[in-house]
């Protein structure tokens, strides 16, 4: 066991360096863009302004250095499985930004980011636990086939319900901060209330931390970066990714609960998956004011911010804030039920 | 008081998923011998497995629900905007 101040400085080490990195690419990165014409219209101003899209492989290059210092630091397979995961999650997000992938094909494909953290648990057993940790009841029985299956499914779920929160300035990177946040939180107690639980873990989620917090000094109201899907759905991999490894994925899962409920609502309201350029109608719409309005069209897909308008009209940066407010009171909640999980 | 409704959807979302876990653990698992123990389908593993998925399909019921619930709420009392 290494020394407390030395400890501090790893998990310090793998949060800095792919903040630093991050913020030190990103400029040159979206000056690039702009010079291919790599732009795309914000609908959601008045008239559209034009914003350099992707900037998915920035955050994908910042997230595997962060998991790289997590590898050299702590020696453990997790952060290299993670960079299995999220290189999946990111080459199929790139090849949806570039080419449009169908709405059935892309979570299909998704499914492959399990594989790399089913195939390191056979060379690390402990990778991950084969059972769900539940609040006040504890941990089910191991089930090894049963929690792939789940580990299979929850890739695609969760890393399309962070790319359906991927719609407004700011929206998906403040909400990828709040529920990381959350996560690392919930690492943290499991780490602390479960003797011989490697702190590897801990570390490995640090970089999601900075990456989403340094995205969002680009990404925020008005927003000088999209991340497109290589970015929303290699974040979402991550998320899931740590929840997994984490031994966390209640605390996760109520995290997430406004992307969850989002995505539910989003796919029993178009009645399956169906590419965002293919609905009905868009759910929200700007007026003349500015501000953003809920579509009245019946065949608009609803979703969380459709909800949230239906009281009114809101500016995207106040409709931002309600959405965060939102996850933070979810984050709030998984804090709580991390709490009942491995304190109470 | 705008985010209100929609906060108390997700405490009510939150709660039914504790509770489920509890029925889950306290009802279902004691209901049968468990399947991978006793080798085959007996009946009582398939209303095992039945129940188990009806707690997922009671979840989006009961969320499907409670957001028309809010939609039909909201609407009714909604004045004519700009953009309608």
């Amino acid at each position: 066991m290494l020394p407390a101040p030395v400890l501090v400085v790893l998990l310090a080490s793998s949060f800095i360096a792919p903040l630093v990195l991050l913020i030190l690419l990103m400029k040159p990165y979206l000056r690039f863009l702009v010079r291919k014409g790599k732009v795309s219209e914000d609908l959601h101003k008045n008239p559209p302004t034009k914003v350099p899209e992707p900037v998915g492989p920035v955050l994908f290059l910042a997230a595997v250095a962060g998991e790289l210092v997590a590898f050299a630091a702590f020696g453990t397979l997790v952060p290299v499985a993670l960079v299995g995961a999220m290189s999946v999650a990111f080459a199929v997000g790139l090849a949806d930004d570039l080419f449009v992938l169908g709405a059935r094909t892309k979570p299909l494909l998704l499914v492959l980011a399990a594989a790399p953290l089913v195939v390191a648990s056979v060379f690390q057993s402990d990778l991950f636990t084969p059972s769900l940790a539940f609040p006040i009841l504890g941990a089910t029985s191991e089930h090894f086939s049963i929690y792939t299956l789940l580990i299979l499914v929850s890739f695609p779920v969760v890393a399309n319900a962070f790319n359906m929160v991927d719609a407004f300035n700011g929206e998906l990177s403040g909400f990828s901060i709040l529920t990381s946040v959350a996560l690392l939180s919930a690492i943290a107690l499991h780490a602390l209330a479960t003797p011989g639980f490697a702190l590897a873990r801990v570390a490995a989620a640090m970089p999601l931390v900075a990456v989403s917090l340094g995205f969002y000094f680009f990404n925020k109201h008005p927003s000088k970066a999209f991340d497109g899907d290589s970015g929303s759905l290699m974040l979402g991999t991550m998320f899931a990714g740590l929840a997994i490894t984490g031994g966390v994925e209640v605390a996760a899962i109520v995290a997430i609960m406004p992307a969850v409920l989002n995505s539910f609502y989003i796919l029993s309201s178009v009645r399956g998956f169906v590419e965002r350029r293919k609905m009905g109608g868009r759910p929200t719409l700007i007026g003349d004011d500015g501000r953003v309005y809920a579509s009245e069209q019946p065949s608009a897909p609803v979703t969380l911010v459709r909800m949230i308008l239906l009281d009114g009209p809101l500016h995207e940066e106040d409709l931002v804030r309600s959405v965060l407010a939102l996850t933070s009171f979810s984050a709030g909640l998984s804090v709580l039920t991390s709490l009942m999980t491995w304190v109470l | 008081m705008r985010l209100l409704p929609i906060a108390s959807i997700m405490v009510i979302a939150w709660l039914l998923m504790i509770a489920e876990v509890y029925a889950f653990f306290d009802l279902i698992l004691n209901f049968a011998p468990p399947i991978h123990d006793i080798g085959s389908f007996t009946v009582l593993a398939i209303l095992k497995v039945g129940l188990t998925l009806g707690l997922g399909v009671l979840w989006f019921l009961v969320m499907q629900g409670l957001a028309e619930l809010y939609t039909a709420s909201r609407l009714r009392s909604r004045t004519p905007t700009a953009s309608s």
